[in-house]
This record gives C-alpha cells, sequence and structure tokens, in this order.
C-alpha cells in the first residue's frame, strides 16, 4: 500500500533520497540551496509517498515541493516546484495524489492560485496538470538548460487569480 | 584599513605551497584564523536555518552551482594531458603542410561554432570560447589593452590564426553590444557568457583588425591552392568585422553581406570542414575549469556542417537593412507588423532592427523626429485633413509623448521571439487602453469647443475622434494578434478553442466597425474636396470662383493624395479584418456542429476539484479584464452565445446543412479577400482601390496570407470529414465514445488557426496495442 506524510524536515535520510528522487528526472540539476530553499521555509508543503509493502519502507518513492508566497504584494500564489515518482511506481495515481494533498493544503493557507512551469514537451506532466483544471497561460521560450521550451501553468482557486495585479487591492500585510 | 587593502589584492596562486600571495603584501601575520570560529557556528546552526541575502530567491537559487557536486561544479571537470599543458605558443604540426592543416581546422571549427553559438543558441563556452587561443590572446591582449599577437615563430599562426581570432571576437564584441542595447532577450535569444574575458574594448574601431586580416591573406597567396580553404575563411571574417557598421554608421549598404553569403556557399559546398585534424587540446571545456563561471559545466558543441547559417544570418539582416528604404510611415509599419510574423528572423537581425531605426540622433531611420514619427502614424490612418490635425490642442503634446513611447514599444516587440511577441502584446493592451482614455478626453473636450471630425457634417452624431480611432484600432489589433498567437504557440486546449475563436470574431467585427467609420469619414472628406470642383465649375468667373478655385487647389496639393492613401489603406485592412473574422467564424461553427454531436464541449473535461469553469473562463480572460471597450463578454453571456450556435432537433439534419453552408461561405469569403490581397501585395503599387504598404515585404506578407488561405481551404475541407464520420450510421449513436479533439496544425497553413481534428479514438487504440 502506498502512504502519503509531510515532510519530515529533521530526517536527513528523507532529505537525501528524495533529492536523489528528482535529481533522477530533472532536466536541469539543482543545487543542494535549490532544495533548502523550498523545504526549510515551507516544509510542511512537501509531501512524500511510501510503499509500506516495500522492504525498505521508509524509503521515500515519491515527492512533491512547494512554495507559496505573496504575488506581487497582490494576491497569494502557490507554487509547485518538484514532483517526482519513482519509475517502477509511476502509473498508479500517485503523482496525482501527491499534487492534490499538496494543492489541498495551499487552498487551505489561503492560496489564490497554484503555479508551475513544465517543459512543451511534457506530455505526462501536461495531462496530470491539465487534469486538475491548470491552463497554460504563457509559452516560455528556450526556458530550460536543456534549450527546450516552457508552458507556465496555473490553477486559479479564486476570482484574485482572474484580476490583473495591476488592479488588485495591495494586501497592507 | 590596511588589511583591507592587503585583502583586495589577493588572489590565489595555484600549486605555489606556503607561499600563497605573489606580491608579499600579505604575510601570515596580516591573517586571522578563522577556523574555529567558523566550526563553532556551524555547531550552533540549526537544521532549518538558511544562511542568505534577502534578495537571494528562487530565480537566484535555480542558478546557483554547488561546490562539489559533479553537475555543478566546473573546478571537477577532468581534462587530458593535452587540454593542461596546451602551449599556444608553439606552432603545432611538423610540417608547414600539417601547421596550415592545424590552422585551417581551428579557424574553420571557430567560424561553425559562430553558428553554433548564434543560430542554434549555444553558448560561448561550449563553442568560441572553448578555443584555447582565443581565451589566450583576449587574456593577453587585455593586460596591455591592445592586440598581442602569438610568438611561436610561424607567420600562420603569430599573423593568420591570430588575426582570424581577432575578427571573430571583433564580431562577438558586436554582439555583446547588441545584447546590451536590449532588442533580444539575454538567455533567451542569446547568451554572452563571457567568463570575464574583455571582447576587445580597447579596439575602438575595425582598421587594426581588417589590416591584420589583410596581411594574412598575402601571406597566405604564397601557399597558393593549399590555403584555398583558409582565404575563404578569412574573407568570410572579413565580411564579419563590417557588420557592425549598420549601427556605426546607420549604414544599409549590403555589399558585405553579399560577400558573406558568396563565401559561405563557397565553403558549405566544398565541404572540406571534416578533412582537418585539430591539434589535441586546443578545443577543450578547460576554459570552464579556470576562468570565472556562472553556468553548471556544458560539454563542448560538436559543430555540423552549417556554413549555410551564415547565409540565414546575412539574408535576415539584409531583411531587416530594407527598412531603410521605407518611404511614409505606413510602409515602416508593415515592414514591422510582417518581417518577423511567419517565421523568426535571426537572432542577430531581430537585434539590429530597433537599434537601427530608433537611433542615437533621436530620429526614427535618421528622418523623422520623435514626435513627427508619432503624428505620422495616426496622419497615414485617421488624422488627415482632421480639424484637431490643424489646431492641436497643448494637452494633446505630452500624449503624444506618450504616443511615442507606446509606439516604440511596439516596433520593440514586432522583433521578438515568437514567445515573448505575444507577452509584449499583453503588456501593450494595457498602455493602448490608457493612452485611448487620455486622448478621448483631450477629443472630447476639443469637440465641444471647436468643430468636430464627422463623416456627414453637421448635425450627424458620426463623430470620428481621429487620434482615438487610431489608438482603438492599434488596441484590437493587439487584442487579436494576442489571440490567435494564442494557437500559434500552442496555449490553448481544445474545449477552449471555442471561446478563443469566438473572441478573436467579436474583436474583428469590433475593428472592422472602426475602420468603416475611419473609412466613411475619409470617404466624406475625399468628395468634399471634389464637390469643390463642381462648385467651381458651376460658379461664373469671379473673385468668389478665384478664392474657391486657390482653395481647391491647395486642399488637393496638400491633403488629397493622403486622403486617398488611406482610404485604400483603410480598405486593405478591412479586408485582412474579413478574413480574419470569417475564418473565426468559421471555426466556431464548427465547434458548435462538434458540440451538437456531444463530441466536444467548451468547458474544461476535468472534474474540476479545486476551480470552476467560470473561474478558468475569467482565468483565461483575465489580459483583456480591465480593458474598458470592447468589454469581456461574461462567462453567462459567452455560454448564450454557443447555444445559439448549436444545432438541435427538430430538423437537426436541416440545420446542420445549413451551418455547413454558412462554413463554405465564411471560408469563401476569406479566400476571396486573400486573393484581392495577394494581388494588391503583388503590384506593389498605389492601386485604384486596395494599398497594402508592403512593398519592402511582399514574400513575408504574401506568405501569411497564402497561409490564411490555406487555412480557408483546410477548415472547408475539415468541416466535411468531420461531417461525414459524425453523420456515419455506425458511429452516429455514441460519436462521444468513439472520438476525441485535437487542434492541428496543418501544413503550409496559417499556425493562427489549427483545425478542429476529430481524432478516432478506435484506431489510437489499435495502434497502441501494436
Amino acid at each position: 500500500m502506498i502512504s502519503y506524510r509531510p515532510l519530515d524536515l529533521g530526517n536527513l535520510l528523507h532529505f537525501e533520497h528524495l533529492k536523489r528522487l528528482i535529481d533522477a528526472d530533472l532536466s536541469e540539476p539543482y543545487s543542494i540551496y535549490v532544495y533548502r530553499f523550498f523545504l526549510n521555509r515551507w516544509p510542511e508543503l512537501a509531501y512524500l509517498a511510501f510503499d509500506d509493502d516495500s522492504e525498505k519502507s521508509d524509503e521515500p518513492i515519491g515527492c512533491v515541493i512547494c512554495k507559496q508566497e505573496s504575488h506581487r504584494n497582490r494576491r497569494m500564489r502557490g507554487y509547485i516546484g518538484m514532483l517526482a515518482v519513482e519509475s517502477k511506481y509511476r502509473g498508479r495515481g500517485i503523482a496525482k495524489t501527491l499534487v492534490k494533498k499538496a494543492i489541498k493544503k495551499m487552498q487551505k493557507e489561503g492560496c489564490d492560485e497554484i503555479m508551475l512551469e513544465t517543459e512543451v514537451s511534457n506530455n505526462v506532466a501536461l495531462n496530470l496538470y491539465e487534469g486538475m483544471g491548470f491552463l497554460r497561460m504563457k509559452r516560455m521560450f528556450r526556458y530550460y538548460l536543456n534549450e527546450g521550451d516552457a508552458f507556465k501553468l496555473i490553477l486559479p482557486l479564486t476570482a484574485k487569480s482572474c484580476v490583473r495585479t495591476t488592479f488588485l487591492e495591495e494586501n497592507v500585510d | 584599513m590596511v588589511l583591507e587593502q592587503g585583502l583586495r589584492k589577493l588572489h590565489v596562486e595555484e600549486q605555489r605551497g606556503p607561499q600563497l600571495f605573489s606580491d608579499n603584501t600579505v604575510t601570515a601575520d596580516d591573517l586571522i584564523d578563522i577556523t574555529e570560529t567558523l566550526k563553532r557556528m556551524r555547531l550552533a546552526l540549526q537544521p532549518d536555518s538558511i544562511i542568505k541575502e534577502p534578495s537571494f530567491d528562487l530565480f537566484e537559487g535555480t542558478h546557483s552551482l554547488e561546490v562539489n557536486n559533479k553537475k555543478l561544479d566546473t573546478s571537477l571537470i577532468t581534462l587530458s594531458q593535452e587540454e593542461t599543458e596546451y602551449d599556444c605558443n608553439t606552432a603545432h604540426g611538423e610540417s608547414q603542410v600539417e601547421k596550415l592543416g592545424f590552422v585551417t581546422g581551428i579557424v574553420d571549427q571557430l567560424c561553425r561554432y559562430l553558428i553554433c553559438w548564434l543560430n542554434d543558441y549555444q553558448l560561448l563556452p561550449t563553442t568560441i570560447l572553448s578555443c584555447r587561443y582565443l581565451e589566450y590572446l583576449l587574456i593577453e591582449s587585455a593586460n596591455i589593452d591592445d592586440m598581442v599577437y602569438l610568438k611561436t615563430g610561424d607567420l600562420l599562426y603569430d599573423q593568420v590564426l591570430c588575426s582570424a581570432i581577432y575578427g571573430i571576437s571583433y564580431f562577438a564584441k558586436f554582439v555583446e553590444r547588441l545584447m546590451k542595447n536590449g532588442g533580444v532577450c539575454p538567455e533567451e535569444d542569446l547568451n554572452f557568457n563571457s567568463m570575464g574575458l574583455d571582447f576587445l574594448s580597447y579596439v575602438c574601431e575595425p582598421s587594426k583588425i581588417n589590416k591584420s586580416l589583410k596581411v594574412s591573406l598575402e601571406h597566405l597567396s604564397a601557399y597558393g591552392d593549399t590555403a584555398n580553404h583558409l582565404v575563404h575563411l578569412l574573407k568570410l571574417i572579413e565580411c564579419l568585422v563590417c557588420m557592425e557598421e549598420c549601427l556605426t554608421k546607420y549604414s544599409a549598404g549590403t555589399a558585405h553581406l553579399d560577400k558573406l553569403m558568396a563565401e559561405a556557399l563557397y565553403l558549405q559546398n566544398k565541404n572540406d570542414s571534416e578533412t582537418f585534424i585539430l591539434p589535441l587540446g586546443c578545443f577543450s571545456m578547460g576554459i570552464q575549469k579556470r576562468l570565472s563561471n556562472q553556468s553548471p559545466p556544458k560539454s563542448l558543441v560538436i559543430p555540423s556542417k552549417n556554413y549555410d547559417g551564415f547565409i540565414v544570418m546575412a539574408t535576415d539582416l539584409k531583411l531587416i537593412l530594407s527598412v531603410n528604404e521605407a518611404k511614409t510611415v505606413m510602409e515602416l509599419m508593415q515592414f514591422t507588423k510582417f518581417f518577423n510574423k511567419a517565421t523568426q528572423r535571426h537572432v542577430i537581425s531581430r537585434a539590429v532592427f530597433f537599434a537601427f531605426i530608433i537611433r542615437h540622433d533621436e530620429t526614427v531611420l535618421g528622418r523623422y523626429t520623435f514626435s513627427q514619427f508619432a503624428q505620422l502614424h495616426p496622419l497615414e490612418f485617421s488624422l488627415a485633413s482632421t480639424e484637431i490635425s490643424k489646431k492641436l490642442p497643448e494637452e494633446a503634446v505630452p500624449v503624444l509623448e506618450d504616443i511615442t513611447n507606446v509606439l516604440f514599444d511596439w516596433y520593440q516587440n514586432a522583433a521578438q521571439n515568437t514567445s515573448r511577441y505575444r507577452q509584449g502584446y499583453n503588456r501593450q493592451l494595457l498602455l493602448w487602453d490608457a493612452l485611448q482614455v487620455q486622448m478621448e478626453n483631450i477629443e472630447l473636450e476639443f469637440e465641444s469647443k471647436m468643430m468636430a471630425d464627422r463623416a456627414n457634417e453637421p448635425f450627424s452624431d458620426d463623430s470620428m475622434l481621429p487620434f482615438t480611432s487610431w489608438i482603438f484600432a492599434m488596441k484590437v489589433t493587439a487584442m487579436i494578434e494576442f489571440v490567435l498567437k494564442g494557437f500559434d504557440l500552442d496555449v490553448y486546449k481544445p474545449f477552449e478553442s471555442y471561446v478563443m475563436f469566438w473572441y478573436s470574431y467579436y474583436l474583428s467585427y469590433q475593428l472592422e466597425s472602426c475602420l468603416e467609420k475611419i473609412h466613411k469619414f475619409v470617404d466624406s472628406r475625399i468628395n468634399k474636396i471634389v464637390s469643390l470642383n463642381k462648385k467651381i465649375k458651376k460658379l461664373k468667373a469671379g473673385e468668389k470662383k478665384e478664392k474657391l478655385r486657390a482653395q481647391y487647389r491647395f486642399l488637393m496639393d496638400t491633403e488629397m493624395a493622403q486622403l486617398q492613401t488611406n482610404k485604400k489603406f483603410l480598405t486593405f485592412l478591412l479586408m485582412e479584418c474579413t478574413i480574419i473574422r470569417s475564418l473565426s467564424l468559421s471555426q466556431v461553427l464548427q465547434f458548435a456542429i462538434l458540440k451538437s454531436f456531444n463530441v466536444i464541449d467548451n468547458k474544461s473535461t476535468t472534474k474540476c476539484q479545486f476551480t470552476s469553469n467560470e473561474l478558468l473562463y475569467e482565468l483565461r480572460m483575465k489580459v483583456f479584464s480591465s480593458i474598458g471597450v470592447p468589454e469581456v463578454v461574461p462567462y453567462n453571456m459567452i455560454e448564450s452565445t454557443l447555444n445559439d450556435f448549436m444545432i438541435s432537433e427538430p430538423m437537426f439534419a436541416l440545420k446542420l446543412k445549413k451551418t455547413m453552408e454558412c462554413i463554405q461561405k465564411e471560408t469563401q469569403n476569406a479566400s476571396i479577400a486573400v486573393d484581392n490581397v495577394i494581388k494588391c501585395i503583388a503590384s506593389d503599387k498605389d492601386g485604384e482601390v486596395l494599398y497594402s504598404a508592403t512593398r519592402l515585404v511582399k514574400p513575408q506578407a504574401t506568405d501569411y496570407f497564402q497561409r490564411l488561405k490555406t487555412s480557408a481551404k483546410a477548415i472547408q475541407l475539415n468541416s466535411k470529414v468531420i461531417n461525414a464520420k459524425l453523420e456515419n450510421k455506425q458511429t452516429k449513436n455514441d460519436p462521444k465514445s468513439l472520438f476525441t479533439m485535437r487542434l492541428k496544425s496543418c501544413e503550409n497553413a496559417s499556425s493562427f488557426f489549427p483545425l478542429l481534428e476529430l481524432v478516432d479514438t478506435r484506431r489510437q487504440k489499435s495502434k497502441s496495442k501494436k
């Protein structure tokens, strides 16, 4: 059975495993800083998946890493930074569950929208996110180090997401 | 202070053991050992604390490097012995023949790397900067602010190779300047990671380099045919050195570009590149290890036989320089509209474009002041022969300055890469909208005090507001472009195509109304002048007749020509508008048919657990949400528009037939309009009815419209195919389970109008089983 848990920041073993999981898939390498940037500031927005029936049931087999910040001090934007599932576990809806858990959490925390970027050629990711309602907002030319274009995707959660920031009131806090 | 001064002079000397500092200004006594403090502080650190500059964000993070991480630390690059010990001051090669082969091979590789860098968007360190000689010469020259030559004792290296490298570096310096001008996007369009090297900033003009190249060519003449390839390479480099003249002298001359193409064609056809052997270690990743680096390690590019890349660059630059021949602002605008529209032009030409037209002497193309430039745009559209053009109110002057800035933005945006181009329109919509509000107030105020510009004077309610109308037309054109460019960039899913095509139809309709109004006004002004002549003929000879005749002549001399040109140009724009409106409506009708058969919906097919279809619609329309006119249609209204187009029982078959006929009619209208437009473009002249002002971009404009015609035909054919599939007895009962929809761009058709293609899922499944 697959179980899902929020990240335990103190567990360095988990940290190493999820770093390995993501490094294996990413088109561009991330430094330790990027992982720490997400995980240390928003540990509650990282979820790990475990195979409870496996011999290595304490090693994460999937993860999603997110952040949430005020966008131009006008709206709260959630951001899905990284998502990975070990290859032999793919096709079982693990990524979808991880993303759903993260979105639910960010929605609860008051996000007006969720944003992410993905490679134009990554049909699996596009299908996953568009299947949840994300819209392609713009295409970015040669966005990645591998020279590929990217789509910026947004999932609107509140009406604030649908108004240009120029016309939104500034958040006092 | 003393310690700080000492620290400034510090640099690490490798392999020197205990003597860390070469100048002995800092001794071990000057230093404080902080090892223990560092250890103590490290132990006190909590695992969840990050030490960083407050400004260091995720963007910085994704570009950060990491010591001891093989993927991110260039100091871990392993070099061969040949690479490490490569000596630039040795004439590599046993014999003179081998030396000539080596030097030719190095220059050949550098030239091909130039094209990899510029045409394939590669990095400097993985292309030309990987050359050991280039690195060495730039470092040594920067030390004395003058070009240093090698000292191998062989002129092939000391003279020929050096002059080639300086030629290439000088061209790279020009590219660096182009990038700093801001015409294109750093990183996306062009990378100039110089690794901290100074690209000949101390060489102010190219005469020294040209002279050196000439000396090299003279030297090579002694080698006869064996140096043929190298001679052509040097001649090609000579042309590259001249390329900056389009900005340093604003020269529109193209002789050097023609020569560049001829040299490139020779080298491409000769196809000798693979026969040259390079000295081992001459091209290497070493520079990434040695010099200041902000990027992860990256392998060297393997250059292809790509001399035709120079031809692409020169051809596109020639096209850009031809803008110098624009006789009117109308021609300049049409040039800008079409030159980069269907095909993304070479990065150098795109970068040159804006700097070439908007000049340092604060003129446009050296012939219009910025203020003239701002006024000529509306003048060659709607402003001619208007009251406000004769008595421009003072309040309009600052708005004209704003118009200049928005126009600059528009011109600059036209040269952007295909993705940025759409984003540019996103930004511009707000600017045009704000300008419209400003100018509308001024014009209404002017009208209340002075005479209004109306088509049917004096009492009709058809005030034209010439500035506002022009701004509105610019804004709505930008909106249409933004909507349709989204199809080109594959931004929309099939379910969104209804809304986007409907919106494009709605905007075209708005634009058409605006253009018709201006057209009517221009026509009325022409008729007014013509009627003066009739009046003169009716009058008896006398003072009144002479006065009227003088007025008639004055108007004929000063206003008639511009009014007639504007009228024909507006007719051309109306025709273009008809094409977009008809094709958009055809797509809308096609969608309605598909929806009527229940094979597609205008809502997301996903279960929207976190959002709603209304929010998705509003997000898609966010760009337009603040635009006053034309207003964004509310969600429920857009729903009802689709219901109006849909077909239902009773008489489903008859209604379907009528909708199909409607698609047929609209696509035919579009095709006929395209034929007229293409004929007008080809004629090149101010014709009797139409004027396209596309003299300088004939092939590009023709290609754009030809593609629209192909789209019209394809939509028509697709409609028949869809009908046949859906009316098939076997599929009629449950088409939704048998078909899926996709947006498909057809070959040679416009990517602004992809087809709504019905895909048979049964075939797909059987294919995937195989």
